[in-house]
């Protein structure tokens, strides 16, 4: 008897075991870069996408929408005015242009003559108006009800040309027209889903809550029509799945923030990475503790912190190191002098001192894994962090809330340059830290009010300048962020340089023979 | 007897009463302002507070229970915050993904069950029943996550037989429907039937020692014939109440089974809906699963009193 | 909702269990509960020399060996932050075990005796425990954990304790039907004749009878709150990384099972014989009862 059951155990440690052989056999090593594609597409198709998240609607006033993760299909949908280039810049997508006065307070939209929603009813300036003015109102629910409430006033000039009038100067407006605020949706007509219809090249063909949204080539597009007939979006919240899914041919395009991926799609011949580095983590500290309350720690604390390790390890290489509000924008990035790592000057300060805090820390398994790297450094220097992981919804409640003593901050604010007074003005809505400080209140409220680029470089300079003193938040990477696809998709929009992983998948489609 | 049932009924509207009220308190329990959540961190305070005025969450618990009650008993469960739909056509529209995965698994389970423990208790010690009995030993000791985890290793990934994951709905594409079905609905079944066999086995052993089995043996009737005909029926009332139960349990929701395998039912709604404090929507899965949960209990009474009038209890 | 469905659908009490036959049941053979004691010994011993910090610890990271396969150093192989997934199977084991023991003792233990009150008093007792019992069935447990865990934070004593929440109904049930059938045996029926204390009769009569009753479904619950951690950790409700848990442990290695399978397939192998070697034993308690 028992010798029946030892012998059923042996025929299942065998299994496993080489089930487990065979997942070693990975297939051979293969470079594949990030760069433009030169293969042509061949219209017609369709293509699979698994997204990270579920969405409940498709209605642009939910926040999850200008999701970075999500913008391939809002793109698709509801074509923003403006679409991300390199630096943290941003050139019409939607619209004509976008033109400030000095101030950055007047700035004048026109739009293409010949724009239309889906179902070929014209968009004007006065579609654009009435947009806004339904997102600013709360009981819409929006996500953009604050962005939209910067608006003072909206002047519309003819059908094509309009201006906004911003409460305070913002040199970054573009910004906001590249994802909710641009997403310019029909007030007056809806789709057979009650979704208000956009102008994208794609329109809603089926949508199921939660879990897939077809979309099918928009014949009413004003531009060049898109190359694929449909794509299938489905809703994988599971990373994991989304790579085994990719892995078995299910699905051909995914989204994905986990580094492993990437690292294993590198190594795969028929896989190709779209990614750059998008999400920036940094460690706030709460300076209304006593903790951090002297600069000399805090300055101990970035230099315990050896931040092209945290890129080697946790991201394994997929990323960078950041030292500013400003290190995504290219050119544009400011030289700083942040604190180098410096172990023996940090455990000077550190060691012996008896200092213990807590980190937290969102709880996706990357965010956790950098915390474990960075509490880890920061023992090595004598502190002793204890990491406390909080669910998504509550995260940005606790640290409005002041209820953290250090907290991991992961977020792509900083792909453009209004990152940075986010964060550091003493008002900024991500004022986590408590910090305030006159000049940076200044030179940032004065950037904001120019449109000239290297003029205001200077200013952004010297604010990072400001906050490598001060330290009330520690950086430590920007992480790769982006899609994985076949290798067998063409048409696909070159993101180097880019700061915001924003595709129009209008241009995607199989490659021809 | 038929009507047994019905002060279990009464106190089971008593049950559902007061699940309905704890969950009024989620709102006030759950860390996280759905307002902020919704509208954003760039969004004013006067904004939050317009739209928290808007959802009814400025008002007390009690003022909600009660309307929640009342929209209950009328069929309006409220709207969610997310999406604006009504919420009970919100998780309705999850239902078929779970049912199907449920059902389905326990017609596996139990075509697997049935026959290998009505079998294996025929010849107790024989060789069937001991790599039966062994197998469903050992089957019991493997976690359906390690399972879901290894089946899609393999069979998606490394063999390419099926579908890693996904979901497609069956009046769309029967064959895709079904494709993608298969290994959550071994996950989920393979278990099921381990611990069926093993109930049913003990009792379909029971039943064979009763004297119209030896009358039946002695007639000269057939295995087949004497363990469907004869034996089944006696034995199975701890087995229908079990799957009873266990309908009652996964149709509320099998999040790993889901969330594994992205299939979207309601066990991912009510993970999506924590996320994203969508108050109404956990309320109403809350209430919508206890309501399950409790039929079926009372159907497994019925049933087993049916099959069985002697009994008058689930012998749980 | 119970236990079980926390962890389902794999553990699942066996209501037969109590009525079959001992023909019925597997025979377990003696080796085999000797190795199922061993091996839940070793286990212990090395949770205990892993607490102790006699193994590598389970949170540094050596970035020296990252993913690296099984060898005598790391006799689990690495994880992806080069730590020793050896040590930190054994610290999961640590986890488990603590929300097991837990499970059984607060949650047995309060079940037990609401049982055993209800079974006693009856009336008012009765209606009440079998009343609170209903709604906590009636309730998805996956809403309560969450909605708990949020709320206190996912720590060890906040799962074990919610885990062991789990385990009161069912062993209300159980222990009332056990204190129904004592009660009604003879020398109970005497001892209440004679005027004994409600108290003595409780101890010295009624528990005595009812505690080896439901050994064997201590025994079971010791390996369902070991899936249910599992399981929580798995969907991100439980233990959080990088305190190391099973189920965590599992779901962790997930990421990379085709560049480091050992990650997840080490820990799923102890978490498999260690539930393996709980039912041998249970089992075999049914068995020895007869």
């Amino acid at each position: 008897m028992f010798r029946r059951r030892a012998s059923s155990a042996l025929i299942a440690a065998t299994i496993i075991g080489s089930l487990a052989l065979t997942a070693c056999s990975g297939p051979a090593t293969g470079a594949t870069g990030d760069g433009a594609d030169t293969r042509t597409a061949a219209p017609g198709g369709t293509l699979t996408v698994a997204l990270d998240r579920e969405l409940p609607t498709l209605d642009v006033t939910n926040g999850l929408l200008a999701t970075q993760p999500v913008l391939i299909l809002s793109n698709a949908l509801y074509e923003p005015l403006m679409a991300p280039a390199a630096g943290g810049t941003f050139t019409p997508g939607l619209a004509k242009s976008l033109e400030s006065d000095e101030t950055a307070t007047h700035w004048t939209l026109t739009l293409p003559d010949d724009v239309t929603f889906s179902d070929g009813s014209p968009l004007t300036t006065a579609s654009v108006k009435a947009h806004v003015e339904r997102l600013a109102d709360p009981a819409s629910k929006s996500s953009a009800a604050g962005q939209a409430a910067q608006i003072s006033a909206m002047t519309i000039t003819d059908d094509t040309t309009m201006v906004f009038d911003l409460k305070a100067p913002n040199a970054d407006f573009t910004s906001l027209l590249a994802r909710t605020l641009g997403m310019i949706t029909s007030t007056t007509a809806t789709d057979e889903f009650g979704f208000p219809l956009g102008a994208g090249p794609f329109v809603v063909k089926d949508f199921t809550p939660g879990d897939s949204v077809t979309v099918v080539r928009n014949d009413n597009y004003w531009g060049e029509p898109a190359t694929l007939d449909s794509i299938t979006f489905r809703m994988m919240p599971d990373a994991d799945s989304r790579f085994q899914s990719l892995q078995s041919g299910d699905v051909d395009l995914i989204w994905t923030e986990v580094t492993s991926q990437f690292e294993q799609a590198r190594a795969d011949d028929s896989l190709q990475v779209h990614a750059e580095p998008a999400a920036v983590s940094s460690l706030l500290l709460n300076l209304s503790s006593p903790k951090f309350a002297d600069v000399k720690v805090r300055t101990a604390l970035a230099q315990a912190i050896d931040r092209d390790a945290v890129n080697a390890v946790v991201n394994l290489g997929e990323g960078t190191p950041v030292d500013s509000p400003y290190s995504l924008l290219g050119d544009a990035a400011p030289k700083v002098d942040y604190p180098e790592y410096d172990l023996e000057a940090a455990k000077k300060v550190l060691e012996g001192a008896g200092l213990s805090f807590s980190i937290t820390s969102d709880n996706s398994p990357d965010s956790i894994q950098r915390a474990t790297a960075v509490k880890d450094m920061l023992g090595e220097a004598g502190v002793d962090v204890e990491i406390v992981p909080v669910e998504g919804a509550s995260f940005l409640s606790t640290l409005t809330a002041k209820d953290f003593e250090a907290a991991q901050l992961v977020t792509s604010i900083f792909s453009d340059p209004s990152g940075g007074a986010l964060v550091a003005t003493s008002t900024g809505p991500y004022n986590f830290t408590g910090y305030a400080n006159d000049d940076v209140d200044q030179l940032l409220k004065q950037a904001s009010g120019l449109t000239d680029g290297s003029e205001r470089s200077a200013l952004l300079a010297d604010a990072s300048d400001h906050l490598a003193t001060d330290l009330p938040m520690l950086w430590l990477t920007a992480s790769n962020a982006g899609l994985i696809g076949s290798n067998k998709l063409a048409g696909f929009p070159d993101l180097t340089g880019l700061t915001l992983i924003s595709v129009q998948p209008s241009t995607i489609g199989w490659a021809a023979e | 007897m038929t009507f047994a049932w019905l002060p279990r009924a009464g106190r089971s509207l008593l049950v559902l009463v007061v699940i309905a009220a704890l969950t009024c308190q989620l709102a006030v329990l759950l860390p996280g302002d759905p307002a902020l959540v919704l509208l954003g961190q760039e969004s004013t305070e006067a904004q939050r507070e317009a739209l928290r005025h808007t959802l009814g969450l400025d008002q007390n618990a009690f003022v909600r229970f009660v309307s929640f009650v009342g929209g209950v008993v009328t069929g309006d469960w409220g709207t969610s915050f997310t999406s604006g739909r009504p919420v009970l056509s919100e998780i309705l529209s999850r239902v078929p993904a779970t049912a199907e995965l449920v059902i389905l698994s326990q017609v596996v389970a139990l075509a697997i069950s049935i026959p290998l423990a009505l079998h294996s208790a025929r010849a107790v010690g024989g060789r069937l029943d001991r790599i039966v009995s062994t197998g469903t030993f050992l089957l019991l000791a493997v976690p359906s996550f390690v399972v879901g985890i290894l089946m899609i290793q393999f069979f998606a990934v490394q063999l390419g037989w099926l579908p890693a994951s996904g979901y497609t709905p069956f009046a769309e594409d029967p064959a895709g429907n079904l494709s993608r079905m298969v290994l959550p609905v071994l996950t989920l079944g393979i278990a099921e039937g381990a611990v069926y066999v093993r109930a049913l086995r003990g009792s379909a052993i029971e039943a064979l020692r009763a004297p119209y089995a030896y009358a039946s043996i002695v007639r000269g009737a057939s295995d087949s014939q004497l363990l469907w005909r004869r034996i089944l029926r006696p034995s199975s009332p701890t087995l229908v109440a079990l799957v009873a139960i266990s309908l009652g349990v996964s149709l509320g929701g099998t999040l790993l089974v889901e969330s594994l395998f992205a299939i979207p039912g309601l066990g991912r709604l009510t993970v999506s809906a924590l996320g994203a404090r969508d108050l109404p929507v956990i309320q109403g899965v809350v209430l919508f699963a206890a309501v399950i949960v409790v039929v079926f209990g009372i159907l497994a009474d019925i049933a087993v009193s049916r099959i069985d009038p002697r009994s008058t209890r689930v012998p749980v | 909702m119970s236990l079980s469905d926390l962890a389902s659908p794999n553990v699942v009490p066996l209501p037969s269990t109590a009525s079959a036959s001992s023909a019925s049941r597997l025979r377990i053979p003696r080796v085999g509960v000797t190795i199922a004691v061993a091996w839940l010994a070793v286990l212990a011993v090395g949770a205990l020399a892993a607490a102790a910090g006699l193994t590598a610890d389970p949170l540094a990271n050596d970035y020296a060996v990252i993913s690296q396969a099984p060898s005598l150093a790391h006799p689990f192989g690495t994880d992806n932050l080069g730590r020793d997934v050896f040590s930190r199977s054994l610290h999961g084991a640590g986890a488990s075990a603590i929300v097991a023991l837990v499970t059984v003792t607060v949650g047995g233990g309060l079940g037990i005796l609401l049982g055993v009150w209800a079974g006693l008093r009856r009336g008012i007792a009765d209606a009440i425990t079998g009343f609170v019992t209903d709604v906590t069935i009636a309730l998805p447990s996956l809403i309560i954990v969450a909605t708990i865990v949020t709320l206190a934070g996912p720590s060890l004593p906040t799962i074990a304790l919610t885990i062991a929440a789990f385990a009161i109904p069912v062993f209300a049930r159980l222990g009332r039907s056990a204190t129904l059938a004592v009660a009604t045996e003879n020398h109970v029926v005497v001892a209440r004749t004679l005027g004994a204390s409600g108290w003595r009769i409780l101890t010295r009569e009624v528990l005595p009878g009812v505690l080896p009753a439901l050994m064997p479904f201590v025994l079971t619950t010791l390996a369902t709150a070991i899936v249910a951690e599992g399981a929580l950790s798995f969907l991100g409700f439980g233990l959080r990384p990088p305190e190391p848990s099973w189920g965590g442990l599992i779901a962790e290695g997930r990421t990379q099972l085709a560049l480091a399978p050992w990650v997840t397939l080490m820990p799923a192998l102890l978490l498999c014989a260690t539930i393996l070697s709980i039912n041998v034993l249970g089992e075999h308690l049914r068995e020895a009862k007869r």
